[in-house]
């Protein structure tokens, strides 16, 4: 209020109604009102009183008791119901005291004063009640502020909840391979779950756990969530995507913001889970008679807390060979809601609720046990449950055969197959070229392959059909490059699920002592005009690769995975060799869209077919 | 929860019960301000042995004390938590940034 005389709010002049048959009387008060400097309207009677209010805004009513007609406490009880505030209402009567009091107050009088009147009395109730009155005012406005303000932030929280529901995507969670069950506290959850694949068809999912929860919480994971998918996408691998979330939260949220978290990656080829579990309860690997066959502990800080010199992304990683299994997610909010006692026996609660179960019935035990645990008691933290199916051959090639829906066919490719060589003979005209050189430490530390993915798409408008394709095989180069050149590791091991950890253990170990070394990474685009093509050249410094064994070994020895990627390369590309003792790989992709475009869509047809029959 | 302060020489103690939540925040918070601005005190125990659960906003208050403490140059030790609360600790690996007695 800044006490501008005409802005409504404390009444310092009143507009005071005096109701008195008698004139005299009358006269005295509107005299001595007006001396105070109050406005005054008076009224001979309880009904002329009752219309003067409902003509205009009054703001205190001094009131005779005895008057013909409608008398003081009948005309108070009509006022009282008018009003649509606090109306300070003072009686003044000469009727007997005690009895007139108390009448008075039961009418609905605020102060009571006898005849003659006491003009100083009169007074200091008039300024005792124009202090109320000033006061309750104060607190409806505030009050309607109140109200007007919690409209405003229920419009604003239904807005923000509709928003977070679109960013969260959980409606398009809808990979196979896994089933999920996500109640928050609150509108809005602080337990967070995505789902994506990498271009090389590794399924990663998270299920993370923003501290507190409600709005901040969700607020807080919103962002993990969106990185957690596009760094999936880029192909990323897990433990790189732990450590860019990490490094993420780190920087923009304060010190006692984090985020808990399980990632998992599933290679549904080698049947091979990689986990990076970071302040969850464990993610536990059920057998095919939903019995725990291992679990996941967590191993690391949750995301959020430490640099990223000193985040560790290692993960655990274990085959679960041709058995169908399940791995089971849980957020703390779950395994505590099933039992305060602690994690440890809230984890076996669970797992015995699930034992022998699988799927759906095994999420819906679960839910069981939980409503019975919680017992329409109000759950204190949001719940969190994933469960992953973990396929064997059988599981796969079901899903393949009959179409479930199930499995995901291969990555589209986008180059043709190996029949030929490039038409020969024409010009061929450098689209772009660039090379990259790492050493030790990007080695150590860099996912390479999505880096060198973004680069490719900031020049490459054909990228999206070319990703997936430039993914397996860069991969794939790269791989073999750092393994054998540079790590020297001994790929025999790949031939039995227990051989196949220790050689990622040691991968790990060895990776991270590497202290010298090279990969040279070269991309060029070449058009003739005809056909487009991207050569990809992959070396190393280290040591002798026997490519020629590889190339020859039949995909199915041993654990299938291993010869299974440079057999892969092999198919996609028009050429596939090696130079400098198999230290440095040439591979060169065919673009799909390689036709003239002068050509209409059948005879491009026709020029691919003839291409493929060469 | 009550939040009790004990200054012997050097070491702070602060002495916690019952559940360790976000409810104690503000007066968590006063308790080790107060403890980090005195000079004289240059480690700081946070007494758990009648604290029944923690919470990760409770743990997020323990990040934030961390903090605090090292900016202040002063050390945070974890004293006597119970088995539950141990076994919460642990799954947030807090071993790995504070000194659990």
């Amino acid at each position: 209020m800044n006490g501008t005389p005409d802005i409504p709010g404390p009444p310092t002049s009143l507009t005071v109604l005096v109701a008195d048959d008698n004139r005299a009387n009358r006269a005295l008060l509107t005299g001595f009102l007006k001396k105070l400097g109050h406005r005054v309207l008076e009224a001979e009677s309880g009904e002329q009183a009752i219309a003067l209010f409902q003509q205009q805004a009054t703001d205190m009513v001094l009131m005779d008791i005895d008057m013909p007609g409608m008398g003081g406490y009948e005309a108070v009880r009509e006022l009282r119901r008018l009003a649509t505030e606090w109306l300070p209402i003072i009686f003044i009567s000469a009727l007997g005291e005690s009895e007139s009091i108390v009448r008075s107050i039961e009418s609905g009088g605020d102060e009571y004063l006898g005849k003659p009147v006491d003009l100083k009395l009169l007074r200091a109730k008039i300024v005792s009640l124009q202090h109320r009155l000033l006061l309750t005012r104060q607190l409806a406005q505030q009050n309607q502020l109140l109200l007007d303000y919690q409209a405003k932030n229920r419009e604003e929280q239904a807005a923000a909840q509709e928003f977070m529901r679109h960013m969260s995507e959980l409606d398009k969670i809808n990979d196979p391979r896994v089933q999920y069950y996500l109640r928050p506290t609150e509108d809005f959850s602080g337990d967070l779950i995505a789902v994506a694949r990498t271009p090389g068809n590794q399924l990663h999912v998270m299920l993370g756990d923003s501290t507190g929860h409600g709005l901040t919480a969700a607020l807080a994971g919103m962002p993990v969530l969106q990185l957690f998918r596009s760094l999936t996408a880029k192909g990323f691998s897990i433990g790189g995507v732990a450590a860019e979330i990490n490094n993420r939260i780190k920087r923009y949220m304060p010190a006692n913001r984090y985020v808990a978290a399980i990632l998992l990656s599933l290679d549904e080829e080698s049947r091979m889970l990689s986990v990076w579990n970071g302040g969850c309860p464990p993610a536990v690997l059920l057998n095919p008679d939903g019995i725990p066959a291992y679990q996941f502990d967590s191993k690391h800080l949750p995301l959020g807390i430490v640099g990223a010199e000193q985040f560790d992304s290692d993960v655990e990683r274990y085959c679960y060979g041709n058995h169908h299994c399940q791995l089971l997610m849980t957020s703390d909010g779950a395994v505590d809601a099933v039992e305060h006692a602690g994690m440890l026996q809230g984890m076996v609660s669970l797992l015995n609720a699930a034992r022998g179960k699988r799927g759906a019935m095994l999420l819906l035990a679960l839910l069981q046990l939980l409503g019975e645990k919680l017992g329409g008691e109000p759950q204190m933290d949001d719940i969190a449950m994933i469960l992953v199916d973990c396929p064997d051959d059988n599981a796969i090639s079901e899903a393949l055969a009959g179409g479930v829906g199930g499995m995901r066919p291969r990555p589209q490719t986008t180059v043709a197959r190996p029949a030929g060589q490039n038409h020969q003979g024409d010009e061929t005209a450098l689209a772009w070229q660039f090379s990259l050189t790492l050493t030790a430490p990007q080695l150590r530390n860099a996912d390479i392959v999505p880096m060198v993915l973004d680069v490719v798409k900031g020049i490459e408008s054909e990228f999206p059909q070319l990703s997936s394709t430039l993914f397996l095989v860069l991969s794939e180069l790269v791989n073999n490059a750092l393994e054998h050149g540079l790590l020297q590791l001994d790929s025999s091991l790949k031939h039995d699920p227990e051989g196949m950890e220790r050689y990622f253990e040691e991968r790990t170990a060895r990776l991270k002592k590497l202290a010298a070394g090279e990969i040279r990474i070269k991309l060029s685009k070449e058009d003739d005009g005809q056909q487009s093509l991207l050569k990809v050249t992959v070396a190393n410094d280290g040591a002798e690769f026997d490519y020629r064994a590889a190339l020859a070994a039949s995909p199915d020895g041993g654990l299938r995975r291993h010869g299974r990627g440079i057999q892969l390369v092999r198919n996609l590309s028009t050429r596939f060799d090696y130079d400098d003792n198999g230290r440095k790989a040439n591979v060169c992709l065919l673009l799909k869209d390689a036709a003239p475009s002068a050509d209409s869509a059948g005879q491009q047809r026709n020029t691919q077919q003839e291409f493929f029959d060469e | 929860m009550d939040i009790n302060t004990n200054i012997d020489g050097q070491m702070a103690t602060i002495y916690m019960n019952g559940r360790f939540d976000f409810n104690v925040h503000r007066s968590f918070k006063e308790a080790y301000d107060e403890l980090l601005a005195q000079p004289g005190i240059t480690s700081l125990e946070v007494n758990l042995a009648q604290v029944d659960y923690l919470d990760s906003s409770a743990l997020g208050m323990l990040l934030l004390l961390r903090e605090r403490a090292q900016l202040a140059g002063k050390t945070v030790v974890l004293r006597q938590p119970n088995s539950v609360v141990t076994q919460i600790l642990d799954i947030a690996n807090f071993g790995k940034l504070f000194t659990i007695q």
